[in-house]
């Protein structure tokens, strides 16, 4: 190793350096702040550790505001929304991704549309029109109501997923037999199952972290996390806020790994040669 | 003759104003190994696909035992395929490949079963059944494509450039499997390549394939020694050709001693060109002009091992290429005389 390349060398990893400090800084700190208070007694911030650790935020989140409901709520609110979510978004990047449609890019905008605009704007719309039809303070309307938020994402991961499916395997399936419902289910559906799965992950997790809509829904038989930590912080238990903030974690994490074990991404390589 | 298996009837496909097809009709028999060679783009592909029914043509018909077929969807037409890109599905093994094609005939779980293991058997892949697609080399991949097409019993198999994406080895190993097979089964294939050694090694047939029509159809000897247009004496193998005037069944070329034998070409007399194969053409030492008998001078002379390759000119900047045995050697700016056996000499069009 020359001096020159030694001075090189070391920029780069300064940069690298400063880089991870920073990922730390934005990415970690705010959910090391979250776990301090939620498991700290006497720190309010004042010091630089709590005095004390203790569970008790946990045992009054779970006492007092219902959190196994809460969460139920929650994860139930999050199943259905990916579902209607996955429903609507199939057939709409199938569509968008293999038929030679022609307003492709006017349509394509139209599905992220609701993504570009501040939720809040049509929140109130919806609000109305889900109380005039009593669709408040139910599953399915909220559910409903978040699959605004859902679909875009789905959508567009969709669309790269059955535009990646090989038309020479679609030819292949066709020669041997295979047409319409069967094509679909056994084989441009299975090889799809990586971007389905990055779909419905967005999916439930845009429902899972809604909190907009949700509030202007929700009311006591359908109170979800997030909106639970807020009205926990504005009855200034800030460190049972935090608790549920921890509790909320858990299943997205799960969530998480269960789907990319799931997912084996190898498996859809191979099995053809050339461009 | 009975009904052929396979019948396309002058079949039309433009693809935007390229006309890949122009009015190609061919018949294969039932049992039959048909080629249809040509260079790229020459539209054998795209006769392929019209065959499977993936493309429509834009007129003609395809039948097959001579029911119309030109309107059946692809997946009703029972054919099996071999792909050049192998095809199999990543997401199934070896055996889900296999059993793909019998699942969607409603054959039975059992019947499954034997069916692929004795496909299995056929390619001698029986250790592989439950490998995927990636875990196979190019060779494996593709004689699994070639058990998937053949395991439905279809009425034709068809094979689209099978061995273009396999190394020298395999591909011969594999050409000699296909052949075997094929005329085991006795099943009515069409073959599709660019490769004319390919071609004669499998086919009972070749069409010949250039500009999206078919310029001559023979056995593969009929092919190579009487080949009908300068396009078919050119794609296969090495071609000499020569401007002549034939007159009172005499060939004649200009500027240049000697003549060729020109009575069993038929009429009609004036200039034509004449075509013969390079290791036709017989080299003795001197200038001895007769009928059948060309002077000419050696250019240039080349060892090749197993023969001398000789480029010869005729006078008036006309070539002809030359293949003699290496025992004899003739130097270059030598005389010598070109004897053509009569036999061997073709008239060709344009």
């Amino acid at each position: 190793m020359t001096l020159v390349g030694l001075a090189e060398r070391w920029p780069r990893r300064l940069w690298m350096a400063a880089l991870l400090v920073l990922f730390v800084l934005f990415i970690v700190l705010p959910f090391v702040m979250i776990l301090l208070q939620a498991f700290g007694n006497d720190w309010f911030g004042l010091r630089f550790l709590p005095a004390h650790w203790t569970l008790r935020w946990f045992r009054w989140a779970i006492d007092t505001v219902d959190i196994p409901k809460v969460l139920l709520n929650t994860l139930v609110i999050g199943l259905l929304a990916t579902l209607f979510s996955l429903a609507i978004s199939l057939p709409a990047a199938w569509a968008i991704a293999r038929r030679r449609l022609a307003l492709r890019p006017l349509l394509i905008g139209l599905v992220l549309f609701p993504r570009m605009i501040p939720e809040i704007t049509f929140a109130l719309g919806v609000a109305k029109v889900f109380y005039a039809l009593n669709l408040n303070n139910t599953y399915i309307g909220i559910a409903l109501a978040h699959v605004v938020l859902a679909a875009p994402f789905a959508v567009l991961v969709l669309i790269s997923t059955f535009e990646g499916v090989d038309a020479r395997l679609l030819e292949a399936a066709s020669v041997m037999g295979s047409s319409g419902v069967s094509l679909m289910t056994r084989v441009i559906l299975p090889m799809a199952i990586p971007g389905i799965v990055a779909a419905a992950i967005f999916s439930f997790l845009s429902s899972y972290n809604d909190f907009v809509l949700t509030l202007l829904l929700y009311g006591p038989q359908t109170t979800t996390l997030p909106v639970q930590t807020y009205l926990s912080i504005g009855n200034g238990y800030t460190s049972v806020a935090g608790a549920i903030s921890v509790i909320l974690l858990i299943p997205s994490m799960a969530f998480l790994v269960a789907m990319l074990r799931l997912v084996k991404p190898e498996n859809l390589l191979g099995g053809l040669k050339g461009a | 003759m009975s009904t052929p298996r396979l019948e396309v009837e002058h079949v039309r496909k433009s693809f935007g104003g390229l006309e890949a097809l122009r009015d190609v009709s061919v018949a294969v028999q039932a049992g039959e190994f048909l080629t249809l060679l040509g260079p790229s783009g020459c539209g054998k592909t795209t006769l392929m696909r019209t065959i499977t029914g993936y493309l429509r043509p834009d007129g003609g018909s395809i039948r097959m035992d001579g029911r119309d077929i030109t309107d059946v969807p692809t997946h009703q037409r029972n054919m099996g395929m071999v792909f050049q890109s192998f095809a199999l599905f990543p997401h199934l093994t070896v055996a889900g490949n296999l059993a793909f094609p019998l699942s969607l005939r409603g054959v039975s779980r059992s019947e499954q079963q034997l069916r692929v293991a004795e496909a299995l058997r056929m390619v001698r892949l029986e250790s592989l059944a439950d490998a995927y697609p990636r875990q196979l080399s190019g060779g494996q991949q593709q004689r699994v494509g070639l058990a998937r097409a053949l395991i439905y019993q279809p009425s034709v198999l068809l094979l689209d450039e099978p061995l273009s994406n396999l190394d020298l080895r395999m591909r011969e190993e594999l050409r000699l499997e296909i052949s075997e097979i094929t005329r085991r089964l006795g099943i009515t294939s069409v073959y599709v390549t660019h490769d004319q050694e390919e071609a004669f090694a499998l086919s009972d047939r070749v069409a010949v394939m250039s500009q999206g029509q078919i310029v001559q159809t023979g056995t593969p000897r009929e092919i190579y020694e009487h080949p009908r247009t300068r396009f078919v004496a050119a794609f296969i193998g090495m071609s000499n050709f020569l401007p002549v005037v034939v007159s009172g069944g005499v060939a004649t070329v200009e500027g240049v001693a000697g003549t060729i034998d020109a009575s069993h070409l038929g009429e009609p007399s004036g200039p034509c060109t004449l075509f013969i194969r390079p290791l036709d053409i017989t080299l003795v030492a001197g200038e001895d002009p007769g009928v059948n008998r060309l002077v000419c001078r050696v250019v240039d002379a080349v060892f090749m091992g197993e023969r001398m390759d000789y480029v010869l000119e005729l006078g008036a900047g006309l070539r002809l290429k030359g293949q003699a045995d290496p025992g004899v050697v003739f130097a270059r700016d030598s005389r010598v005389t070109a004897v053509i056996p009569p036999g061997k000499v073709t008239r060709i069009t344009d």
